[in-house]
């Protein structure tokens, strides 16, 4: 039971987890896709930027003494480079250098050498231009970089502040009331530092980001984040931890399964096995004094017998018949228990079956007198064959037993019996109420009565059972004829012949 | 003697009548200006009919009164086309011949007055309110009610943005035209306070807001208010000084309220400083009523921006440095940019120069001023000439006579300012001693001018630093370095206010 258990819960485990991780990239994948949205921002407005300053480019070409005055003018450039086509430092005129353009020079100078020696035909034929990020000062500095068709050479300084500022002005702002959201988008710098966010986070500090993207150019050294709160992974991990508990519940359910049954199992076999050998016992225990009983009830009989008045007689008949009653009983029992334990066995003995029936239908007589019931007897069995004599007595005991119960307004009872080969047939038949045909077989059932009501007759329903069970084991069966009037029960054995000479 | 030839040229589309004046002189070492907004013939002995704006040097009591009949026919006569006042001084008219000199040059613009019944220019206001933990309780709601109350100053034409930020920001109201004004306060009385302070992303999202409607016939400017430091975003008093610089390029101002002892002052000076708005230290939430208040004030009082000053320096004259603006220096040629100008109020740049010796009683042109500005009140773009000259002379007592003082004053006052910076930084970096003797010594210096100069403003100043001077202690210094940045910027943007509060 624990193996396939252990088995079961690791497959379910691996399944549950890869279904998790799977389910923690599907979200992680959709969020990376929002933070490729807002990249996108960020990309479109550094493009319009382009574009005019593509525009402002030229004109500077054009007129290079008047390009200190655009500088002044625009908020968004700080400083520019012109170099003429063959690499000259055209503006700033390094003869006359503002205090600005001295720091500007000092800062990016350097720049210009680069600029001087650009890849051959390319930038040549280019209109628009590209973006160069310098990493100086406070952080990353954007240029634009410009070849214009005359071949000058053109590099614009964006001001720092003012793109950062038009960059978060173009991103979302957080609505005031969204307190709930417990998302969050951050904008963060090439320092690690975070320039905007937007969103609410329940907890500041101190989360890990769930998503991250690198933004376009020319702000490729910064990147955007986005925050979740863990716990909020309600999807996967709910359902990460749903077939977790849900195979818990199943092992544990196997588990007790298990246990319970074989408890109840062995519960049942132990409580049957007690109640058998209890039946046995107690059996056996009633069957000691009722043999005494009718021991000396018996030599009471013989002792008084021709002497005492009919009372007393009749008196010590009744005793008599009772114990026998009681003992018939206690058989029955017993013979019940070892039927049910499977151990029921019948000696057969060489014995004349004749001799039985007589027996059994003696200790009937004084009953059936008294019940003005009268026993005719056809018997025709007197082989001498291998026969359970107590089976036989058994038998018709318990069918007499029933006449006399039931069937004895009919004041007469026919016992006959006939033998074959191997074969005696025996019948009891009377005159009684009989047997509705729905009937037929559920007599043979174990405690079936055809009422159950206690006054109609006293009985435990096990007289037929006992009866037909020992018959069948004596190689026979006991059945019920159909008869026009009262019930005619026909019983069949396997009686061999035997030796005269064996034990009698 | 020769007196230089001036130009002055207004390209006004409206044309102003003129009026005639003849001077003529006498005094073969003093020449007679005088100062006037209206177009005035000036003749010397030569008697050239010219055009003229002339500024005047120093006068006996015959020209005083010519000047004052002069000016009084001159405003009486009407005009339909009001103009800012340009004023170009020097501190020294008369400089010693022999040997080079330094001395200041003043370009002064003031705003023309509106008539009792015109309407004022339209208003672009957006207000960034920080909204961070520290704010929370009894600052944040008082900044509720101080801007919900301003708010009664401005009319339906005005236009109102409200932004409040903590870690993130909510643009709360976006710019609209204050025709509701109900729904814009109960905007604003949902703001709560928490988090930390995104004051670049609230600054970005105002001016964003502003350039919804950015026009030059509105007056645009970003009222800040924040009590914290600046920690999400750039948050150095550089980044936050080259934002307000290009603010200003595009005619924006951001003004800065700072309130109670736990801002960043340098940052919030920095962002006024360089977009040409206030800087006001509030120590007590209750006085931001009031603040609020003087700002919007000033902010429906505008009728000129976008200033542009270029200074153009005679040969001989090297400019030296800016002593209260910022401006870029290259060669001979300074360029200055201002943004808003009040009614009635002078704004200034003072201009540091040397100058080389020159010919004893000769006149020299020192500097030529063209300034350039968006006129308010007729949506037009105005343009306005003027010029210095000095003259020469070798002795030093008369050099020292004709000091402009009220020039000078205002020289002292920048110098004051530049040195109390000084002490500032020795402060910051833990060196009390020395930053109280730069404040006290400076206090010497501005005592010594207030006699001179016969000036109030030197002599308030000069108790400050001394006051001053012995504040640098720990929790004081919080308080004092904040007040000194109030009063900086005071000075050096002629605001009105620099601090309020019990102090």
């Amino acid at each position: 039971m624990c193996l396939p258990l252990v088995v079961l819960g690791w497959v379910g485990l691996r399944l549950a987890r890869q279904e998790r991780d799977m389910a923690t990239q599907r979200t992680r994948d959709l969020l990376v896709a929002r933070l490729a949205d807002t990249d996108r921002i960020i990309a479109d407005y550094f493009d319009t930027q382009r574009r005019s300053l593509a525009t402002i480019a030229d004109a500077m070409v054009s007129s290079p003494d008047s390009i200190r005055d655009t500088i002044l003018r625009d908020p968004l450039i700080d400083n520019a480079f012109l170099l003429s086509p063959d690499g000259q430092l055209i503006h700033p005129n390094l003869n006359s250098l503002s205090q600005r353009e001295s720091t500007f020079i000092s800062t990016h100078g350097d720049m210009v050498r680069d600029i001087n020696t650009p890849a051959d035909d390319e930038q040549t034929a280019t209109i628009t231009g590209s973006w160069t990020v310098r990493f100086a000062g406070q952080g990353v500095n954007i240029f634009y970089n410009h070849a214009s068709p005359g071949g000058q050479t053109v590099a614009i300084l964006l001001a720092r502040a003012r793109w950062m500022a038009d960059v978060i002005a173009n991103l979302p702002d957080t609505p005031i009331d969204e307190e709930e959201v417990d998302t969050q988008i951050r904008l963060i710098n090439a320092n690690g530092d975070t320039v905007y966010a937007w969103g609410r986070l329940a907890n500041d500090n101190d989360t890990q980001p769930f998503a991250e993207l690198p933004i376009s150019e020319p702000l490729a050294a910064w990147r955007l984040q986005y925050l979740i709160n863990p716990d909020n992974l309600t999807a996967s991990t709910a359902a990460y931890f749903n077939m977790l508990s849900l195979l818990a519940v199943c092992g544990l359910v196997i588990i007790v399964g298990g246990l319970a049954f074989h408890r109840e199992y062995t519960r049942r076999v132990t409580e049957a096995t007690q109640r058998v050998s209890f039946v046995n016992h107690v059996s056996h225990e009633l069957k000691t004094p009722l043999t005494n009983i009718r021991m000396y009830a018996e030599l009471l009989d013989e002792h008084i017998d021709g002497e005492s008045d009919d009372k007393q007689r009749r008196h010590l008949d009744i005793i008599v018949e009772e114990s026998q009653r009681l003992t018939r009983l206690i058989g029955n029992v017993l013979t019940l228990g070892k039927s049910q334990r499977d151990q029921l066995n019948v000696r057969p003995r060489p014995a004349i079956v004749d001799d039985a029936i007589r027996d059994v239908a003696q200790l009937f007589k004084p009953s059936f007198d008294r019940r003005k019931v009268s026993v005719d007897m056809n018997l025709d069995a007197p082989a001498t064959v291998n026969v359970d004599v107590d089976a036989v007595e058994q038998i018709v005991g318990n069918l007499l037993n029933n006449v006399e119960k039931y069937a004895a307004q009919g004041q007469s009872v026919t016992i006959s019996s006939t033998q074959t080969d191997a074969t005696t047939t025996i019948t009891v038949a009377d005159q009684g109420p009989g047997i509705p045909a729905d009937q037929h077989e559920r007599i043979f059932s174990p405690f079936a009565r055809l009422s159950n009501h206690i006054a109609d007759s006293p009985g435990t329903g096990i007289g037929l059972t006992i009866a037909r069970e020992l018959a069948r084991r004596h190689g026979g069966d006991l059945s019920l004829v159909p008869t026009d009037k009262g019930a005619c029960f026909l019983i069949t054995l396997n009686t061999p012949a035997a030796q005269r000479n064996a034990d009698a | 003697m020769g007196n230089g030839v001036s130009h002055h040229q207004t390209t006004n589309r409206k044309s102003a009548p003129s009026l005639t004046i003849v001077l003529q002189t006498s005094y073969p070492d003093l020449t007679t200006r005088v100062v006037a907004n209206r177009n005035i013939r000036w003749c010397s002995n030569d008697c050239k009919d010219v055009d003229t704006q002339i500024r005047s040097k120093a006068m006996n009591a015959y020209h005083k009164t010519l000047i004052v009949a002069c000016t009084m026919v001159a405003l009486a006569t009407p005009s339909s086309a009001k103009q800012a006042k340009l004023d170009v001084s020097l501190a020294h008219p008369t400089l010693l011949s022999d040997s080079p000199q330094t001395t200041y040059v003043k370009v002064g613009l003031t705003g023309f007055e509106l008539a009792p019944n015109e309407k004022r220019p339209p208003v672009n206001i957006a207000l960034v309110i920080d909204k961070s933990g520290s704010m929370q309780g009894d600052k944040i709601e008082q900044a509720k009610t101080a801007a919900i109350n301003a708010l009664n100053m401005l009319t339906p034409d005005d236009i109102v943005s409200v932004i409040a930020y903590d870690t993130a920001v909510s643009v709360v109201w976006p710019a609209t035209k204050l025709t509701d004004k109900v729904s814009v306060r109960n905007a604003i009385s949902g703001i709560g306070a928490y988090g930390n302070t995104a004051l670049f992303g609230g600054i970005s999202k105002g001016a964003a807001e502003i350039r919804k409607f950015l026009a030059r016939d509105r007056v645009n400017r970003v009222i800040l208010l924040s009590d914290g430091l600046a920690n999400v975003g750039p948050s150095s008093p550089t980044e936050l000084g080259y934002l307000g610089s290009s603010l200003l390029a595009e005619g924006i101002s951001v003004s800065t309220l700072g309130l109670g002892l736990g801002y960043n002052e340098d940052l919030m000076f920095n962002l006024a400083q360089a977009s040409d708005g206030n800087h006001v230290f509030v120590e007590d939430p209750n006085y931001l009523a009031h603040v609020f208040k003087r700002e919007f004030n000033d902010v429906t009082s505008v009728v000129a921006q976008e200033i542009i000053i270029r200074i153009e320096c005679a040969p001989g004259v090297r400019p030296v440095r800016l002593l209260n603006i910022d401006g870029d220096i290259s060669g001979q040629n300074v360029h200055v940019r201002m943004n808003q100008l009040y009614a009635g109020h002078e704004k200034y740049a003072i201009l540091e120069v040397e100058v080389q010796p020159g010919e004893p009683l000769m006149s020299r042109r020192v500097a030529n001023v063209n300034v350039s500005y968006a006129n308010l009140r007729n949506g037009s773009n105005d343009s306005l000439f003027a010029y210095a000259d000095a003259d020469f002379n070798p002795r030093p007592s008369v050099v020292e006579s004709t000091i402009n003082k009220k020039v000078m004053a205002e020289v002292i006052l920048q110098i004051a300012n530049l040195q109390n910076e000084l002490a500032v930084r020795l402060r910051d970096e833990g060196k009390l001693n020395e930053a109280s003797r730069v404040l006290k010594s400076n206090g010497f210096f501005l005592e010594q001018n207030a006699r001179k100069f016969e000036s109030r403003r030197l002599s308030e100043r000069a108790d400050s630093n001394f006051q001053q001077s012995d504040s640098l202690d720990g929790r004081d210094w919080e308080k004092t370095k904040k007040s000194m940045r109030g009063y900086q910027r005071q000075d050096r943007g002629q605001q009105q206010v620099g601090s309020l509060g019990p102090n």
